[in-house]
């Protein structure tokens, strides 16, 4: 649950908050698909199963 | 041609899919896969991602990707919002969210309005859809009126939605077949989508430039709409958590929703940048939202294909979004108003279903008044968007009252309404009605969709924190909040009796039987017994009944029918004891401080019966002073409560009071006392609870039985005393007759005359004795009696009418028992009569008499049938009988074990089949 919190927070950085401007700004929709992926790994790796010691 | 076999070709394998879904096995677990599960939730994905995205990308640059990038955030939050709000959506069974909402906030009116305003947001958006088909289909085929291929889509789709998604009474079932054939169509749309953008970057004949994308305009509005939107749609929340597997595999499927779902969103939305540039090259001034079948026209046969695409897209949220609707307007809207039907459970499928023709008529109609206003063919593109968005905004009003789920337990159903209604109408001013045409607020150019959301919400909350201040939250709805928040709040101050008493309940709304059958199911689930009553077993089985019920009526209906208070019950002519029953329950069981009302109605019932008792009771303290005294002892004491209070002693007759402070029974008069000491486990240490009743009338009446068996006896005995008598007579009658026509009255003669007169007047005396010459025996004058004289003279009574012998064995001269002599002889002339009865005439009936230090016995004996045990442990029950209709009453054991009790004796049978009967007859025996 802490990850997801993490991750979500790490998201709405890049998506929601005033650092989107970073990528949104490039008008690039190839820009825009690579941050997405981003997210998209970060809510991977949120979820996957965890390593048994 | 090619469109209507590739239309049939299409309609065929979404019902074959759907049908082999619902009927293969194999094809059922396949539904319960995590990518099947993340494919299906594509429903996300509209006409609007799949023709319109183009359209709005071309009008608001990156805007297009909020849209996709708002569930890819809500995906994020999957263990942390999904996870818990999957969990609480099963404990309670509930299907929509306005099932969630009317559950948390215990009101049918809550889900109603939430209703009310899915339902506007909705309609709208399943208008673009049909539109989105009918206009895409118009471009395939010159010609072709948008309006009839639209109805004829409707049509397949409510035929669908009917055969596939409405097919159960409750939506507490999942639908295999509708999880494959949405997850089928999601797929379908995304390869269609990805060949489309191939064939642009293959049949490009220039370099593809993606043209310059306006700049952003509501990016972050967008994003957080759509955000919002993934949790919140009526389709979305159906496939996520209605349609989702039971236990683990859910649970895995949401996990692994939290990358595949963006990822299926992202591949769908990657060639929609190539799309809009081919598009853009091959028609710079066409309609952006009709680029995916310009740029198939490429290719042969791809138009129709890419067509069938968009068809998918439309379908699949056509079909999930009426189902839906249905299930929240059948259970919030229908269910509450309408009595228990006969069949409960085809009407609910009946009104689903007419529920999901009234949504797609309304969205039709909604379609034709959009052609008109504004038709498809003659805009730029960016209309579906404008819509699909427009809907999100009116879900998103839905937003407050669901936070207040988790997060606001302050939150009230009053400003739960409150706020629904000011959002509801905001968003109605502001944002649905200029769809079709009606301005009546002016909105900034530059995210004005933003501003509009932004405004209806925060009206929204005010009216809620307004009406949540101004009505508070009631219990009801504090403990269902906790309910959301925990696992388990028992509110048990409301359980019935018995398992019957929630049949009771539930009849009024489902019909008894469909009540019945309910309870039945929720008791085979918990694996209880019917008569299991305690109070463990009873919550459990309607915290069961409510979570089942809460899928087939709502929430709202299921526990309002289960959660009856003891007042309502009251007012309800619920019957006494379940009444009574349901306070004690409610008093013991229910928190402190909750409870004063019920052990108020309580106490006072249980002084009322107290006062209404017939016989006399009071209860006594450990220093005999008087804590109760009730209405009858005063009536058979002849004094009242406040006379003997402090003043046991004084106020009563000696012999009373002092029966009073002794235990045990004891005769006073006519009265019977009898007092029982409690001790410390029971509560009341030193007590004494005493019982007096007035035997008198009861004994009168025992009398009178006795008396009536007697006659009835001497009635069966008139024909063998006729006979006993006739013989001596005619004897008197020849002899006197001899003397008269002899002259000769010799002393031999007069001998026997005088002998026959005796043995007539013995069987005659004896008749008397027994009957007492008619009179009722009220009084018991008891005197020392030996069971010898008893048997001889029974046996004297018995021999006159069934003319068989008895064998004495007698041994009980010397000991002799006080009793009233008839009484007796009345208990073994009915103990023969019945040995005689069963004894073939061959056989032997023998009475055995004998004693001991302290008894005097009597044995009954016969040779004859026998009894099973389960006759012989009725005989001594008032008019039980073997014998023939006519042969006997079945008073006779039934009057001698009442005698026999009175003398402080008892009688006892012992018989097997064919080994005969022995009754044994034993009374204290005499000082």
């Amino acid at each position: 649950m802490t990850r997801s919190l993490v991750v979500f927070a790490l998201g709405v950085t890049l998506l929601v908050s005033p650092a989107r401007e970073l990528w949104l700004r490039t008008d690039s929709a190839f820009v825009a698909f690579v941050v997405w992926a981003v997210v998209l790994a970060l809510g991977w790796w949120s979820v996957r199963p965890k390593e048994r010691p | 041609m090619t469109l209507l076999l590739a239309i049939v070709c299409w309609l065929l394998l979404l019902f074959g899919v759907a049908q082999l879904g619902q009927t293969s096995g194999r094809f059922r677990q396949l539904s319960k896969h995590p990518l099947v599960y993340s494919l299906s939730l594509g429903v996300y994905a509209t006409s609007w991602t799949y023709f319109g995205a183009v359209g709005f990308a071309r009008t608001s640059g990156l805007d297009f990707l909020a849209v996709s990038l708002g569930p890819t955030l809500a995906a994020l939050l999957v263990p942390v919002v999904s996870l818990p709000l999957l969990e609480v959506l099963r404990r309670h069974r509930l299907a929509t969210l306005a099932d969630l909402l009317a559950f948390r906030y215990r009101s049918k009116a809550v889900g109603a309005v939430v209703t009310f305003t899915l339902m506007l947001a909705i309609i709208p958006y399943l208008a673009v859809q049909v539109r989105g088909v009918g206009s895409t289909a118009s471009v395939l085929l010159d010609g072709l009126d948008p309006v009839l291929s639209g109805a004829a889509f409707c049509v397949a789709m409510v035929l669908f939605a009917s055969l596939f998604g409405a097919s159960h009474a409750t939506s507490r079932e999942r639908h295999p077949g509708l999880v494959l054939a949405v997850a089928m169509e999601t797929l379908f749309k995304l390869v269609a989508l990805l060949v489309v953008g191939v064939t642009a970057v293959t049949t490009a004949k220039a370099p593809l430039v993606v043209p310059p994308l306006p700049q952003t305009q509501g990016f972050v509005s967008v994003t957080l709409l759509s955000v919002v939107a993934a949790f919140l749609l009526p389709r979305q929340f159906h496939m996520a958590f209605a349609e989702a597997p039971e236990g683990e595999p859910g649970r895995r499927a949401l996990l692994t929703s939290t990358w595949a779902f963006p990822l299926v969103l992202l591949l769908l939305n990657l060639p929609i940048p190539l799309i809009l540039a081919a598009g853009t090259q091959l028609s710079p001034e066409g309609n952006a939202d009709l680029y995916v079948l310009t740029v198939a026209a490429q290719v042969p046969l791809l138009p129709t294909l890419a067509w069938l695409g968009g068809v998918s897209a439309s379908s699949a949220m056509v079909i999930v979004g009426t189902l839906a609707l249905s299930n929240m307007v059948a259970t919030h809207w229908v269910t509450p108003l309408r009595s228990a039907p006969k069949d409960l459970y085809r009407q609910l499928v009946l009104e689903r279903r007419f529920v999901i023709a009234a949504s797609l008529g309304l969205a039709f109609v909604l379609f034709v008044v959009l052609e008109r206003v504004s038709p498809a063919a003659v805009s730029r593109g960016g209309a579906l968007a404008q819509v699909g968005l427009v809907a999100f905004a009116g879900v998103a009003q839905t937003l407050p009252a669901t936070l207040g789920v988790f997060f606001f337990p302050k939150l009230s159903r009053a400003g739960v309404i409150a706020g629904l209604v000011v959002g509801t109408a905001a968003w109605l001013l502001s944002l649905a009605l200029p769809l079709v045409g009606v301005s009546l607020v002016h909105l900034p150019e530059v995210d004005g969709l933003g501003v509009a959301v932004w405004c209806s919400l925060g009206l929204n909350v005010a009216a809620a924190a307004l009406g949540s201040w101004s009505s508070p939250v009631s219990r009801e709805e504090s403990l269902a909040a906790e309910a959301c928040r925990r696992e388990v709040v028992d509110d048990d101050a409301s359980l019935p009796v018995d398992q019957g008493g929630f049949v009771e309940r539930l009849a009024p709304v489902l019909g008894q039987a469909s009540a019945a059958l309910e309870v039945a199911k929720a008791r085979s689930a918990l694996a209880l017994r019917e008569t299991d009553t305690s109070v463990t077993a009873m919550k459990r089985l309607k915290r069961q009944l409510e979570a089942d019920l809460s899928a087939l009526v709502g929430p709202m209906v299921s526990w309002a029918a289960l959660n009856v208070t003891p007042r309502e019950e009251f007012a309800r002519g619920v019957p006494l004891a379940e009444r009574i029953r349901s306070l004690e329950e409610a008093v013991a069981h229910a928190r402190q401080g909750q409870t004063q009302t019920a052990a108020e109605t309580l106490r006072a019932w249980l002084e009322a019966v107290f006062r209404a008792l017939p016989v006399g009771v009071c209860v006594l303290g450990p220093d005999d002073d008087v804590v109760w005294w009730n209405e009858r002892l005063a009536t058979l004491t002849g004094v009242a409560s406040a006379q003997v209070r402090g003043r046991l002693r004084t106020t009563l007759e000696a012999d009373l009071a002092q029966a009073l402070a002794a235990s045990g029974e004891h005769r006073v008069g006519a009265l019977t006392v009898r007092v029982t000491r409690t001790s410390a486990a029971d509560g009341l240490e030193g007590a004494s609870i005493v019982v007096v009743e007035d035997l008198s009338q009861t004994r009168q009446l025992e009398a009178q039985v006795r008396h009536q068996d007697r006659l009835a006896t001497i009635g069966r005995f008139a024909a063998g005393v006729a006979h006993e008598v006739g013989n001596p007579l005619a004897a008197v009658m020849m002899l006197t007759q001899g003397i008269e026509r002899d002259h000769d009255a010799s002393p031999e003669r007069l001998s026997q005359l005088y002998d026959a007169a005796r043995r007539i007047d013995e069987i005659v005396r004896g008749l008397v004795s027994f009957a007492r010459a008619g009179s009722i025996q009220t009084t018991t004058a008891r005197q020392p009696v030996s069971l010898d004289a008893i048997a001889t003279q029974a046996a004297s009574l018995v021999q006159l009418s069934k003319n068989r012998a008895v064998t004495l064995e007698l041994s009980s001269a010397d000991a002799t028992t006080d009793a009233n002599t008839q009484e007796l002889v009345q208990v073994v002339v009915n103990l023969l009569t019945n040995a005689v009865d069963a004894t073939p005439n061959d056989e032997r009936v023998r009475v055995h008499t004998s004693f001991d230090q302290h008894h005097v016995t009597l044995d009954v004996i016969d040779e004859g049938a026998g009894m099973a045990p389960e006759v012989a442990a009725h005989v001594f029950e008032p008019f039980f009988t073997t014998k023939d209709v006519g042969q006997g009453t079945g008073l006779g054991l039934s009057v001698a074990w009442t005698i026999v009790q009175a003398h402080g004796g008892t009688l006892t049978v012992k018989s097997a089949p064919g080994a005969g009967t022995t009754m044994t007859l034993q009374l204290p025996r005499s000082a």
